[in-house]
């Protein structure tokens, strides 16, 4: 480790739309995995991720570590997503 | 989204500095330091960037057309992946790659969408009426008593004209396993309403309005046809048909799904109660047929009820009544050739009211 470069974090939030609502709500009612709301998180982690990664990157970072992903809904009835990825940007 | 180190030429011919580079979908960037050891950072666009693999080198190679700056990094792995993400990124969104098959998908959406019209707007109602008709006349009695009871301290009755119209309607002698009770609340609102199991209200603002004894009698005959055919119990169980459907269906997500999916039910509710009228009307008017009373009273009824609300003429659409002109309309289509007598006995009842 050469440098360590602060501790840095980027956030991404989704809202799924209305009919991947719906579907997740007849998922709910007829039980199994929920493929649409997966997909939501997954590129809301993607967002997350790349952002993380440019903060690092603008910092001269060539990695980060230690990083922890935290999954929120937000937005009055919870209909959104909010990934926060955080990690500390170092040189090695 | 994969990340490499490499080799950054800000420009063609500058010396190539030690650099990381981040490839995704969207974007390519890339983090150095410049002479002087600051950190920055450049970011592509997916358009701007031309790949290649330079075999003699055994590098991939990214090139910014604009500026023509470059990136280059050891082994071919970065080339294919940025084919990869670009070939992915320039299929359009129906070509695109998918966890199922969108065929199957689509086939089940539609099927499902068919299936939830057809319970929303045909299976649920008729369950919810079936479910109304084994309700016990008790609990419609007792439902109705709640409503009558939770009004009653508010409001005013006028225990003459009360008693007037229950010998009135016992003199319609009308068979009904209901007690119909009436009552008449002071009020110069021109309304009557009847509740499940029997409770009759009128507002003596109708009464006054009233000048022959055939409109009370098609008033009555109207509003006892609510409670013999139980309109308010088959309402009050549709919409919690439709309400526990929806709550089903949706959860409690999105609001604006409900918004829209609540206005959709207004009008349907609305127009049913607009033929739970009219089936109202055409009943009762068949009770006054079969008593020989004269029908002209439900025309009289309508222009009073018309009367009392000057320049509110909302579009039948968006109404709980059907139009007073169609329901003058129908009735007169009714009573054609129909032969009146007159009742001296209800006549004479009337007038006690008109005293």
């Amino acid at each position: 480790m050469q440098d360590y470069l602060g501790v840095i974090n980027a956030q991404s939030i989704i809202g799924a739309n209305m009919f991947k609502d719906i579907f997740a709500g007849l998922r709910d009612l007829i039980g199994g995995r929920s493929k649409t709301y997966e997909r939501v998180i997954e590129e809301a982690k993607e967002d997350a991720m790349r952002e993380l990664t440019q903060k690092a990157q603008s910092l001269g970072a060539n990695a980060v570590v230690g990083i922890d992903l935290d999954f929120e809904t937000v937005g009055a009835s919870g209909s959104m997503l909010m990934v926060i990825a955080t990690g500390t940007a170092v040189r090695i | 989204m994969k990340t490499f180190n490499g080799q950054f030429y800000p420009s063609y011919f500058s010396p190539p500095i030690e650099a990381t580079l981040l490839l995704s979908d969207k974007t390519l960037s890339i983090g150095y330091h410049d002479q002087a050891g600051i950190p920055g950072r450049q970011d592509w666009s997916m358009k701007e960037v031309q790949g290649d693999f330079l075999f003699a080198e055994q590098r991939s190679r990214f090139i910014q057309t604009k500026t023509q700056a470059e990136f280059r990094v050891a082994g071919r792995g970065a080339f294919e992946y940025w084919e990869e993400i670009k070939t992915e990124a320039e299929k359009s969104w129906f070509q695109k790659k998918r966890t199922g098959n969108l065929r199957r998908t689509v086939a089940l959406l539609s099927a499902m969408i068919i299936a939830g019209t057809l319970l929303y707007f045909f299976m649920v109602p008729w369950l919810a009426e079936q479910m109304a008709t084994v309700v016990s006349k008790k609990t419609e009695r007792q439902l109705g008593d709640n409503v009558f009871e939770a009004m009653q301290n508010t409001q005013l009755e006028d225990t003459m004209a009360t008693r007037v119209l229950n010998e009135f309607f016992t003199a319609l002698a009308i068979e009904t396993d209901y007690s119909i009770r009436i009552t008449v609340v002071k009020d110069p609102l021109v309304n009557a309403f009847a509740l499940p199991g029997g409770q009759l209200v009128v507002y003596t603002g109708l009464l006054e309005s009233m000048e022959t004894y055939p409109e009370l009698a098609a008033l009555l005959s109207h509003e006892f046809v609510h409670v013999e055919k139980r309109h308010a119990t088959r309402s009050i169980f549709r919409a919690m048909g439709s309400g526990l459907f929806i709550t089903l269906l949706f959860g409690k997500s999105s609001g604006l799904a409900t918004l829209v999916i609540d206005q959709a039910n207004q009008l349907r509710t609305l127009s049913y109660s607009r033929s739970l009228e009219k089936e109202a009307d055409l009943e009762g008017y068949r009770l006054l047929q079969e008593r020989g009373i004269d029908p002209a009273g439900y025309e009289q009824l309508f222009k009073h009820l018309k009367d009392s609300s000057p320049g509110t003429a909302i579009p039948e659409m968006i109404s709980s009544h059907p139009d007073t002109d169609s329901r003058i309309q129908y009735i007169r289509e009714a009573a054609r050739g129909q032969v009146v007598k007159e009742d001296s006995r209800l006549g004479s009842i009337f007038a006690q009211l008109k005293k």
